[in-house]
């Protein structure tokens, strides 16, 4: 049991707690800040998987747009009178039995297969040699993955043009009333 | 080195929480964190996997795609909220029940 293991047990215990937060949190607002602690503290989890470059790119992406987009979202989508922003859960039972199905599901998949067998984890997983995933990651994504990558970025294209087209209109027709 | 077993926990733990969060919020903003959540637990198992052979990375590059993959479906789910709430003044389900759902 090393430090290592101690904080990514550590951060994987925030991460589920943020997302049990989540859950059942009747607050909106503070539902959106367990999510940025929960997604935070899975870039933790990257990072000591040696996924450095996943693990900024969580950060960047989920913390600083994904999060600010969800919040902006409340924001317009809530007439704001001062009080709390609450939300309402129902159908509990029904959760609880579809959640339990395929915990049980998962469960026995994951018990039955020995993986230690079938896939040799590398063992030196070091994260002190920052910089080689980096550099694989961007040779990959200009050689291998070109066509992945550029159709991600067509792909990001067009939905955030369509995003702001659609919201563009909102915005002008609730100034118009 | 961490278990795979214990990653493949924590995804699966996350995925739930995900899903529950899904079935049982009336919001459809907090019904999209749910779905982020359960994206993200699939990038776990990614980035898990892509751990186990050496050398090889194209869990990561996956789990990128697949990040690039929400943002987008984020920022639409969110205009298409602002229309919702634009019609219904709500972005509650019990609210949008124009098409009987």
């Amino acid at each position: 049991m090393t430090i290592l293991h101690l904080l990514f047990y550590l951060a994987a215990g925030i991460t589920l707690l943020g997302g049990v937060f989540v859950l059942f949190s009747s607050r909106l607002v503070q539902a959106a800040f367990a999510l940025v602690l929960s997604l935070s503290s899975l870039a933790v989890v990257y990072l000591l998987l040696g996924a450095e470059f996943l693990a900024i790119a969580q950060l960047l992406v989920y913390v600083g747009g994904i999060l600010v987009l969800i919040l902006f979202g409340m924001m317009l989508t809530h007439t704001l009178r001062g009080g709390e922003l609450v939300a309402e859960s129902g159908y509990r039972w029904r959760a609880l039995l579809v959640v339990a199905a395929l915990g049980a599901l998962g469960t026995y998949a994951i018990e039955k297969v020995d993986w230690q067998k079938r896939m040799p984890v590398e063992t030196s997983g070091n994260t002190v040699e920052m910089g080689s995933n980096m550099k694989n990651i961007g040779v990959g994504l200009m050689t291998d993955y070109v066509l992945p990558f550029e159709l991600a970025g067509i792909l990001l294209l067009v939905a955030l043009i369509g995003a702001a087209w659609l919201s563009g209109s909102f915005l002008k027709s609730t100034s118009g009333k | 080195m961490i278990p795979l077993a214990h990653i493949l926990v924590l995804s699966g733990l996350l995925f739930l929480v995900g899903l529950a969060i899904v079935i049982t919020r009336k919001n459809y903003i907090l019904m999209l964190m749910g779905i982020e959540l359960m994206l993200n637990a699939a990038n776990i198992n990614l980035v898990a996997f892509s751990k186990t052979s050496a050398g090889a990375m194209q869990g990561q590059f996956f789990a990128l795609f697949v990040m690039v993959v929400a943002v987008a479906e984020v920022a639409v789910a969110l205009a298409i909220l602002l229309k919702v709430y634009q019609y219904y003044q709500s972005v509650n389900t019990h609210d949008t029940t124009q098409l009987k759902g």
